[in-house]
């Protein structure tokens, strides 16, 4: 028997060493190559959702509110459009009873199971018409008049008696990028300051001593983030441009629609 | 037994693991990126065809007799137990995917297609769900009304304006309803046997915050009427009424504006804010483009004067920036109309603003002018430059929305949408209700010869929703 001669050993620990560096770089690189994979898949997923959701809507308004430029290089950065989702309702009458996320519509509501779907009720005090809130509704049942909020109204502890207003007509939907790349999208509608439960077109004049108000219906939500740049425009379709960026890793898409309902 | 040495296994183990390892990776990541990829182009591709199963069902109520009859006429399906009628449509292995749609009627003549696109990638599949409505419409008479809605179930909304209508009726079918200080009134035209003068409703009068109703004759609404009325409230539901915009039949309107065309009849001038005016264009049928072209060439001031008998657009019309636009005749637009909607207009760089202004008059010694839209029509706060009469007849066969202009409208002619909404018109629109000019203005009488105008061979398409 004998042992190892100090070359072999030498040898034999260079060898490894070379091996684990090998191994190592390669993890680190295999590593790396995921992690750009994985900002890229990050990436495009954002895109796809923020032009997903955003053509969808946009097919479906009914007016372009926005003053957009024929062409893309000065595009808008922001878009307003009359939301056009919904079918024209436009009714008031009295809460039954209710409270939380439930509540109890008067016989007049209609008795179509999920016609109210989708659209925010204002909830009102009749006696000081000022104070009310608006909530989503996210189901309703037409056999007993049943609507489902999708959060409960902070203002009031229990909705019988109180009125209620559905408007779909004048609902308006902006997308915009803020300040941290994000593309935010927010539900709004407008009123006369004398007569806050009476939802108006974005462009009516106020009687005299009255002004015109906006009504948040749905506070601006994140869509998508890592924006670099966005930029809308309009000639026969309406288009989008987008540029996403994270890391080194980015996607500019684009995309042109044409809206149906208008 | 012999002592074996060496480190070769362990490094080839070692160095194999890693590869491995290395290929793992490799393979996940691009298999991620293959669906999401795959994720994307399916999706669009179901869309598009649950699109093709609208365009199919569309296709079939046009053409195919079994089908029209019983989207037309068929309120219950007989072998169902007293269901509307439906029909579904399925296809399947279209480029790879399938669809399927089916026709339902709400009510006769009215009806909601559903279809539904599927895409089959690795296990999963993908669908896209698209709902619209579609109608069709019927010759009808306007009731006499001055302002009149008809078609399937849409309101007429009159919020914070003073609406009188002279001659004429006002009839909505379904609510009816004024708010907001509103004040509508209806005047009777005592040199005809005929009464005017009714607030007519198929649905209820709905009077809200301090709107009312001032000179009238009789009201005739759902759950509301006055004396005589009675026995015929609330009035039936009336069809749209339907205007041959595009068929081939010689008497639509763009086989009219071609005919004009082609025998050299058609005259439009540019007038310039300067002052000078010069013919820009004998055509009778545009593109959308071509429109625009000739509105940003008449400059910011400048009017656009058409003078032709019927003119036809091949797209949308948009008046912004500042434009003015006289009709002489009868402008028809195969898409939307919008006046006065926005301030400004940005094109080759340049942003052009100010209010717009449309003025609307027949040719001397004849009734038929007006702006006739297939789908909606706007105007806006930019609309108008001063108190203004349109000589004519407006009419959408969507939504006709008017907004905030701050200046007195008159209307000769009628008023005549799906659904109409007037907005904050302080200084009032008046109407003056001329029925011969609707029935020469939406071609029913041409060259003095009554037409019915043909079948529309388009149905009308109208809301159009994605459902997930």
């Amino acid at each position: 028997m004998r042992g190892f001669t100090l070359i072999e050993v030498v040898t034999v620990l260079f060898l490894c060493t070379m091996i684990a560096l090998i191994i190592f770089n390669s993890i680190t690189l295999s590593n790396r190559v995921y992690e750009q994979k994985e900002e890229l898949t990050e990436v495009l997923q954002n895109g796809r959702v923020i032009l997903d959701s955003m053509s969808r809507e946009i097919r479906q308004s009914r007016r372009i509110i926005t003053d957009l430029p024929e062409n893309m290089v000065g595009g808008e950065k922001a878009i307003v459009f009359q939301d056009g989702h919904l079918s024209f309702l436009s009714e008031r009458g009295t809460v039954y009873e209710g409270e939380g996320r439930e509540l109890l519509l008067e016989e007049d509501a209609s008795d179509v199971d999920g016609i109210y779907e989708g659209v925010y009720i204002k909830i009102f005090d009749p006696l000081n018409p000022s104070r009310g809130e608006v909530g989503k509704v996210t189901g309703y049942d037409g056999e007993e008049r049943k609507v489902f909020l999708e959060n409960s109204l902070d203002k009031f502890d229990s909705y019988g008696g109180l009125e209620y207003v559905i408007d779909t007509d004048y609902y308006y939907i902006s997308y915009f990028l803020d300040e941290e790349g994000r593309i935010m999208r927010e539900v709004f509608s407008y009123y006369f300051s004398g007569d806050e439960n009476l939802y108006v077109p974005h462009n009516s004049t106020p009687p005299q001593g009255e002004t015109l108000e906006k009504e948040i219906l749905e506070k601006p939500r994140v869509v998508g983030e890592h924006i670099e740049k966005i930029s809308f425009w309009e000639n026969e379709e309406v288009g989008v441009y987008l540029e996403i960026k994270k890391g080194e890793r980015g996607v500019n898409l684009l995309n042109t629609i044409s809206p149906r309902n208008i | 037994m012999k002592k074996e040495k060496g480190t070769v296994v362990i490094v080839s183990v070692l160095f194999l693991a890693s590869v491995f390892a290395l290929g793992g990776y490799l393979l996940r990541s691009s298999l991620t990126e293959t669906v999401i990829s795959r994720s994307v182009s399916s999706a669009g591709q179901a869309y598009y065809l649950a699109e093709s199963g609208v365009n199919e069902a569309i296709w079939h109520l046009n053409n195919d007799e079994e089908w029209r009859d019983s989207f037309i006429s068929m309120e219950l399906n007989p072998d169902e137990g007293g269901d509307y009628w439906t029909e579904t449509i399925q296809r399947s292995d279209i480029g790879g995917g399938s669809y399927e749609v089916t026709v339902h009627n709400l009510a006769p003549g009215y009806g909601e297609i559903v279809s539904i696109g599927k895409v089959p990638f690795a296990d999963k599949t993908t669908k896209r769900k698209i709902k619209t409505t579609v109608f069709r419409g019927l010759k009808s008479p306007t009731h006499d009304a001055g302002i009149f809605t008809g078609g399937p179930s849409e309101n007429v909304d009159i919020i914070h304006t003073e609406v009188n209508i002279y001659n004429g009726n006002i009839f909505s079918n379904n609510r009816l309803r004024i708010s907001g200080n509103s004040i509508v009134s209806a005047y009777n035209n005592p040199e005809t046997e005929k009464k005017e003068g009714k607030i007519m409703s198929v649905g209820r009068l709905m009077l809200q915050q301090d709107g009312e109703i001032g000179d009238y004759e009789a009201v005739c609404a759902s759950g509301w009427c006055d004396d005589e009325l009675c026995e015929s409230c609330p009035p039936e539901e009336v069809a749209s009424i339907i205007v041959d915009f595009d068929s081939s039949d010689e008497g639509s309107f763009r086989s009219r504006a071609l005919a004009d065309e082609k025998e050299d009849r058609c005259r439009v001038y540019c007038k310039k804010q300067d002052g000078s005016s010069y013919p820009c264009s004998n055509q009778c049928v545009f593109g959308w483009r071509e429109l625009e072209d000739l509105l940003w060439e008449v400059g910011e001031g400048g009017v656009l004067r058409i003078e032709n008998d019927v003119t036809f657009i091949d797209g949308k019309m948009e008046l912004r920036g500042g434009r003015g636009l006289e009709v002489e005749g009868v402008l028809v637009v195969d898409d939307y109309v919008s006046v006065g909607e926005r301030e400004r207009w940005t094109r080759q760089g340049q942003t052009h603003q100010g209010d717009s202004h449309l003025t609307v008059k027949s040719k001397e010694g004849e009734y038929a002018s007006g702006i006739l839209a297939k789908r909606s029509m706007g105007f806006g706060s930019y609309a108008l430059r001063k108190d203004s009469v349109i000589e004519g007849v407006l009419y959408a066969g969507g939504k006709v929305d008017m907004t905030g202009f701050s200046h007195n409208l008159e209307i000769r002619g009628a008023l005549i949408g799906r659904k109409i909404s007037l907005n904050s018109l302080y200084e009032g629109l008046d109407i003056v209700f001329d029925n011969e000019r609707v029935l020469h203005s939406l071609g029913y009488i041409i060259d003095g010869e009554i037409v019915v105008p043909a079948f529309s061979p388009v149905l009308q398409v109208d809301h159009w929703e994605e459902v997930y």
